[in-house]
């Protein structure tokens, strides 16, 4: 038998307290206050009865309990069988994580991830299994337990080795919470019996990681993490560009340069370069202590004198170049122009309240970015689904457009525009002036359902009507779905037109209702065609049919519209290094590609809607029959916060942490002894024990008062 | 002469004044005036009163005595000088010795041993001053505490009174130094009434007893214990502090009580030794007995040998 903690069987010592207290009640503890002493004499003390031991079966009772406590508090274990079930055991499964995230890509941290690894090899104990596994965005693996079970020791070690060499730090961003998480599913899915599992995260554990995917992860029983991170040296400083603020007017580029805490210089220099990384224009040097930030003007970017792209500003002077080059590419902004295609007889907006009116006063606010164009709907218009991204046809006149502009709106919303009709018939008495059957022959084409009716609305009793059935889950509608911004109770509707769709046995191509007046009548109806869609609107915004833009939702549903319709803004977008680029629906060729930094060019498939190759920073464009749509892949700022994460941060998101195993011999042993006290809980069996004989003292005190207190005579 | 020890009460005296509500009255004067009035009422009947000086009536005139004594009644009648020596030989000068030793503090019943004595020395000075007796006062520790020199005037027993209020102090009993400083002061007869525990060493009393009576002076020694310094009744054994030194030492009573009474009693022997030589009336009382009564006793007892004592000197004269 053996002890876990036998410094406290010290507490034996307790035993000789009661004993002690029994003698030191020798010295007379009273005082007595005499008039004269003249007549007495020191004298020792007789040995009271009371002062001998007697009552040694109570004692012996009580120092059993005591020692039996002390005992129990020594932890006794018996070590034969502990040693008989460590040694059934196999080696462990060790999962090791190597981090390849863009920080790592800093002096010297790739070479010292990999000594981690060897280190681990090499402490593994025999009959070890191992997995590899890399990680940065995502989590790829490269050895699985499997492919080493059956391998001798060192076989499975060099099979680490190799692919471990195979690997390289990406410039990606470090989602550790997901790897991990990805991870230990995989491992607590394949159970194995008789086997540890361990799982070595190989990384600078960099506070930029993301550890959402942990937030909340139960992390499962009997899987440990055991963390060996890895610390550059030298120091990193960062360059990432300010939000220009709103009250600064000039186009000037701004950045902020965070200086690390460890960083061994306060001297830097911002100079623009080309994309072949020759330095151009003249170097700004910027002092920035370690530890602080400095949010400076950029140079003016300069001209660019034989053709060459210059695109990039590059700070130098620290020792991790990883993230210090900001791409910044000239915005080229294409005004966008809205065609209004107006009825030939339709009135002439003189009064302010018609639909142009509000029109204009939305678009006013754009800088001259969107333009109103309005026209007579006479021919067809020139529509290009890049700078028309919105046509507007207002139907009002009694007169049928021309085929050729319903054609070249089919084909715009074809295109990839979209194309909204306003039904805005009817004159003021609401007296069938024939522009209702003209709409209606419009309409016919524009959604095409030949069978459609429209015909005006009766009046509500109350003499308007609500929106009362909106599609929350379009994107249309979507940026209003939170509760705080959905009330559309406040537009009034004095006149709509009722539209009756017929059904129809391909619900898939059938024009869709995405918003109801509260009398069912349909007020927008989307039909979709190929990547654009045809929108109707059966009630105006101008004042004789409704306050609609008076509302607060008007501009935002026009404006999102008119999104819609221009499909993802690429170049003014933000992209990081795997990210997934969504892409506009393919033009008529069909045939769009992907031109990398490097001048390689990648064919994206017809039906594609991202881009996922986005594996280095650079500056992208798809191409798309002639039309080149540029974009650009920026490395992640989070990875440039390379200060070690909090130590116990891990811990707190309820990760288990282990401590390196140790090699020291001592260490193992007392940690086999914690293990097998663990199992065996003699200490329970002797608290039971000393409960016992405090018990049987108990009563053994109770008949010896019961018998001192019987009279005697 | 033998020191008594008053002894039991006798049953058929009642026990005019309850002692533990007397003791209980706060002002001296007030108690010392009941006991004055209770034990007058028990002596109205005595043809004597109380312990005065011998009785002298007159003598003959001599050449150089104060003609302001002399007897101008008898002279008219009987045409014969004669001096009244009796004003001025029974108008005694009392000295009352009292021990104010922190031992007097003592007391094993309610009440220490120096509201005994306190009481017994108001008694007496009351008693004394109303047979307009001049009493003075010597109050001792280790050292003359207070010091009135006897007088009969108006208020003169209120000094008395207060100066006998003070607490016990002192870390001895002077008790030798004490009777030798009385015995310088003494210049005429009177009476010496000592009222102490007498507990101290013997050695040197005998003689300052000596000095005493050799300045004629009657010594009356009221010795008050508390019955526990008789009878040691301790039981426990426990740590046992002198009130006077302070000193302490651990007694065990069941071995030290042997030899305590034994000492004791030798010391009680020695005393009534020195009291017998010296001719000195020693009366011991405990403070668990009433004081009037063992007042009273002593009275009696006076009386009786003062019959006695007459008896033999009128017979003696016979002779």
């Amino acid at each position: 038998m053996s002890l876990l903690y036998p410094l406290f069987l010290a507490g034996f010592a307790a035993v000789a307290l009661p004993i002690v207290f029994h003698m030191i009640r020798r010295a007379p503890s009273g005082r007595t206050s005499f008039s004269s002493l003249m007549f007495l004499r020191t004298s020792p003390p007789r040995l009271a009865r009371r002062q001998r031991l007697d009552q040694l079966v109570l004692l012996a009772l009580r120092a059993l309990a005591l020692a039996l406590l002390a005992f129990a508090f020594a932890r006794p274990y018996f070590r034969v069988a502990a040693q008989v079930g460590a040694d059934a055991m196999l080696g462990p499964r060790i999962a090791l994580l190597v981090d390849t995230s863009a920080s790592m890509r800093r002096t010297g941290l790739w070479s010292a991830a990999a000594t981690e690894v060897e280190a681990v090899l090499a402490d593994a104990p025999p009959d070890s299994v191992f997995a590899l596994a890399t990680f940065d965005r995502g989590l790829t693996h490269h050895v699985r337990f499997e492919e080493t079970l059956g391998l001798d020791d060192e076989t499975a070690r060099a099979l680490v080795r190799e692919r471990l060499a195979s690997s390289s730090p990406s410039w990606a961003a470090t989602d550790l919470g997901g790897a991990l998480a990805a991870l230990v599913e995989e491992l607590e899915g394949a159970v194995a019996p008789g086997r540890t599992t361990r799982v070595v995260l190989v990384s600078d554990v960099q506070a930029g990681s993301d550890l959402a995917a942990l937030e909340g992860y139960d992390w499962p029983v009997g899987i440990e993490l055991e963390v060996r991170s890895l610390r550059a040296a030298g120091g990193n400083a960062s360059l990432h560009p300010v939000p220009r603020a709103a009250n600064r007017d000039d186009d000037a580029l701004w950045v902020r340069v965070a200086s690390g805490a460890d960083s061994v210089t306060d001297r830097f220099q911002l100079q623009w370069s080309s994309a072949v990384g020759e330095a151009v224009g003249e170097a700004k040097t910027i002092a920035c202590p370690p530890g602080e930030t400095r949010v400076v003007r950029a140079p003016a970017r300069p001209l660019a004198a034989d053709g060459a792209d210059i695109d990039r500003l590059v700070l130098t002077g620290d020792a991790n170049p990883f993230d210090n080059v900001w791409l910044d590419r000239e915005a080229v902004a294409a005004p966008v122009v809205v065609p209004f295609l107006v009825a030939l007889d339709g009135a002439v907006d003189s009064t302010g309240r018609g639909l142009e009116f509000f029109l204009e006063r939305i678009f006013e606010g754009t800088d001259g970015a969107i333009t109103l164009a309005p026209q007579a709907a006479a021919r067809a218009p020139r529509l290009d689904a890049a700078k028309n991204p919105l046509v507007l046809f207002e139907l009002a006149g009694s007169a049928v457009p021309p085929y050729a502009i319903l054609d070249a709106c089919v084909r715009h919303a074809a295109a990839g525009g979209v194309v909204l009709a306003v039904v805005a018939v009817g004159g003021d008495d609401g007296r069938d002036d024939g522009s209702l059957a003209a709409a209606t022959r419009v309409l016919r084409v524009l959604l095409a359902e030949p069978r459609l009716e429209l015909r005006e609305a009766p009046t509500a009793p109350d003499g308007f009507a609500l929106l009362g059935e909106i599609d929350f889950a379009h994107p249309l509608f979507a940026p209003f779905s939170d509760p705080r911004f959905s009330d559309f109770t406040k537009i009034r509707f004095w006149r709509h037109r009722v539209l009756e769709l017929p059904p129809t046995g391909r619900p898939e191509s059938a024009p869709r209702v995405l918003a109801r007046f509260d009398d069912g009548a349909p007020f927008l109806v989307e039909r979709m065609v190929g990547p654009g869609r045809i929108l109707v609107v059966t009630s105006g915004w101008g004042a004789d049919d409704s306050d609609f833009a008076l509302s607060s939702k008007f501009a935002p549903l026009v404006l999102g519209m008119l999104r819609l319709g221009a499909g993802p803004d690429l170049a003014a977008a933000t992209f990081h290094v795997g990210d997934r680029v969504p892409l506009p629906p393919a033009g008529p060729a069909g045939t769009r590609t992907v031109r990398r930094p490097d001048g390689t060019t990648v064919t994206i498939p017809p039906d594609a809607s991202a881009f996922t190759a986005t594996e280095s920073p650079g500056h992208y464009a798809l191409e798309d029959a002639g039309r080149s749509t540029p974009f650009t892949i920026r490395i992640d700022p989070r990875e440039s916060r390379v200060e070690p994460l909090d130590a116990d941060r891990l811990a707190r998101l309820g990760v288990p942490i282990a401590t390196p195993r140790a090699s020291d011999p001592e260490a193992t042993r007392q940690e086999q002894s914690a293990e097998l006290e663990q199992r065996q809980q003699l200490w329970r069996f002797l608290i039971v024990l000393a409960l016992g004989v405090l018990m049987v003292e108990t009563v053994w005190a109770g008949r010896l008062a019961r018998r001192s207190v019987t009279p005697v005579n | 002469m033998r020191a008594r020890e008053v002894a039991e009460p006798k049953s058929a005296r009642p026990d005019r004044v309850d002692s533990e509500a007397l003791l209980r009255i706060e002002p001296l004067e007030l108690r010392a005036r009941v006991i004055v009035e209770g034990f007058l009422t028990g002596l109205h009947r005595s043809p004597y009163h109380g312990f005065s000086s011998e009785f002298s009536e007159y003598r003959p005139y001599s050449p150089g005595d104060d003609l302001r004594y002399l007897d101008w009644k008898l002279l008219a009648r009987t045409d014969r000088y004669y001096i009244k020596r009796f004003e001025d030989e029974t108008n005694v000068r009392c000295h009352l010795l009292v021990d104010l030793s922190r031992s007097m503090a003592f007391g094993s019943t309610r009440r220490p041993k120096i509201e005994y004595a306190r009481t017994l020395a108001a008694t007496l000075a009351r008693f004394l001053t109303g047979q307009r007796d001049a009493v003075g006062l010597m109050t001792f520790a280790e050292d003359v505490v207070e010091l009135i020199p006897p007088r009969h005037r108006p208020g003169h027993l209120q000094h008395l009174l207060v100066a006998l209020e003070h607490a016990t102090t002192g870390a001895e009993t002077g008790l030798t130094d004490a009777l030798t400083r009385a015995a310088g002061l003494v210049r005429q007869r009177g009476i010496v009434v000592l009222i102490s525990d007498l507990l101290a060493p013997l050695d040197g009393l005998d003689l300052a007893f000596g000095h005493l009576r050799a300045r004629g002076q009657e010594v009356i020694v009221f010795r008050v214990l508390d019955p526990a310094e008789v009878e040691f009744p301790f039981e426990r054994a426990s740590l046992f502090e002198d009130l006077e030194t302070g000193k302490t030492f651990y007694v065990d009573p069941a071995t030290a009580g042997v030899e305590y009474r034994a000492r004791f009693a030798e010391h009680q022997r020695g005393l009534e030794q020195i009291a017998g030589d010296q001719g000195i009336d020693l009366v011991q009382w405990t403070t668990d007995r009433p004081l009037v009564e063992c007042l009273f006793e002593y009275v009696n007892a006076r009386m009786r040998r003062g019959r006695t004592v007459l008896r033999r000197r009128s017979g003696g004269a016979r002779r």
